[in-house]
């Protein structure tokens, strides 16, 4: 008869919301840092930061099974912060915010303060900074870097390397 | 010289509170799957208790659990083709629906025979995926198959899946008719005669959200049934077994995570 009794798993059992509640409180700050790192904008990242854990903890039994559920949990919050970014209204707001930030960076000039790092991150390209972010702040592997950004490895490691190379450019002193 | 690491932790935000994890997790457990699911045996559960001819189905409620309401029978009306608001104003089921349903055509009547095999053999099913020709209606909803990506691109994910049979068997031809009622508005849509009693409410009317109260009839007409249900049961990865005489035995149609990625 036709009900998909496999869709019962999807929903975290009542003994999972312990662990859950756990690992929803573990990566949220990770999430919203890493969101918040790509798209300048904090308010959105936790927003998106959310909208990643819930679907998280919807698929846990299959999301807790995984080598990384952070992983995977990331992968959907770039995902939706990629999608976001895309929009429009984000871009704007985006750009914006950048302008603010920059004209906050050149008026006190205070390049150790995190607006101004923030700045900097925000000012590279797209993609570099989409693979900065899942490389080295939410310490994906160059492997998982890349199947969530779709694309090889070796297009991962030529994009945090010349996102390294920008932030050099822009005077900041940072190394892979 | 510091580590770009060690640069993007200091320069990462942090959140302005911490997360309620707790009303995250409620959240998780009260919506889509396990509704779906409860309301997907809902609906099962009316259409055996119906036994045919008209049956109203109800789903189950928010938090999930047994059926609600009994599916009772009603007599037969008039099927005809388009989708009309409860006032009998036309109205575009795919439009109105349209932000839930995330790549799914705008066509609402697109799909069900396209999918079909030419030579109306029921193709292989999907995982999850029943393909019943008895007595009854069900339905499934099924997560996607790779619901990772895809949900990430196009937020909710879901695959839903309809397969009804009439009464007394298969049989080509005829009409059915999908009632969806959300937040006191009804959308009808009648499938075209050629149509097939089966089909995914994703292509056809748009998305079915759980929540929805739903209705899918089909008009007694016994007499253009075969006498004996064939009672095959198609499963995954298994072919089905030679129709029987009469009228070509039906395809079945799935929407994977494809269709709205």
């Amino acid at each position: 008869m036709g009900v998909s009794a496999g869709a019962a798993g999807e929903v975290p059992a009542a003994g999972q919301e312990v662990d859950l509640e756990a690992f929803c409180r573990r990566e949220h700050p990770r999430l919203v840092g890493s969101v918040g790192l790509y798209l300048n904008d904090v308010s959105l990242a936790e927003e998106i930061a959310q909208e990643a854990l819930l679907r998280a903890c919807r698929a846990w039994p299959r999301v807790q099974q995984l080598e990384s559920p952070g992983g995977w949990t990331h992968r959907v919050a770039m995902n939706l912060a990629v999608s976001a970014a895309r929009s429009r209204r984000t871009r704007q707001r985006v750009d914006e915010r950048l302008a603010t930030y920059a004209r906050r960076f050149a008026e006190h000039s205070d390049r150790t303060s995190a607006i101004a790092m923030r700045t900097a991150v925000a000012s590279l390209p797209e993609r570099q900074r989409e693979a900065l972010v899942l490389r080295y702040y939410a310490d994906l592997s160059v492997a998982d870097t890349a199947e969530a950004m779709g694309c090889p490895e070796g297009t991962v490691k030529t994009l945090t390397k010349r996102a390294v190379e920008a932030l050099r450019d822009k005077g900041w002193e940072v190394e892979e | 010289m510091s580590h770009v690491r060690d640069f993007l932790t200091a320069a990462a935000p942090e959140p302005s509170r911490p997360i309620d994890a707790a009303a995250v997790v409620r959240r998780a457990r009260s919506s889509t799957w396990q509704r779906g699911v409860a309301w997907g045996a809902g609906v099962v559960a009316a259409i055996l208790a119906a036994g045919g001819g008209w049956a109203q189905l109800a789903p189950a409620g928010p938090e999930g659990g047994t059926s609600q309401e009994a599916a009772h029978v009603r007599g037969p009306e008039i099927a005809a083709s388009g989708a009309r608001s409860s006032s009998g104003r036309e109205i575009p089921v795919a439009a109105r629906f349209a932000s839930e349903q995330r790549g799914a055509p705008a066509n609402g009547s697109a799909g069900i025979r396209e999918a079909a095999p030419a030579n109306g053999a029921a193709p292989e099913s999907q995982a999850g995926d029943d393909a019943d020709f008895g007595p009854s209606w069900s339905f499934s909803r099924q997560p996607s198959k790779d619901s990772e990506g895809c949900s990430a691109r196009t937020g909710e994910v879901e695959s839903c899946t309809y397969v009804a049979t009439r009464p007394g068997g298969y049989r080509a031809g005829g009409t059915y008719r999908i009632v969806i009622e959300r937040d006191g508005q009804t959308a009808v849509y009648d499938t075209p005669a050629e149509d097939q009693p089966k089909g995914n409410p994703c292509r056809d009317v748009g998305f079915i959200l759980p929540g929805d109260r739903v209705t899918v009839s089909v008009p007694p007409a016994p007499e253009q049934w075969p006498s004996e249900s064939p009672n095959v049961t198609t499963q995954p990865g298994r072919s089905p077994p030679p129709p029987p005489p009469g009228p070509p035995p039906l395809g079945s149609v799935s929407v994977g995570p494809d269709a709205h990625c």
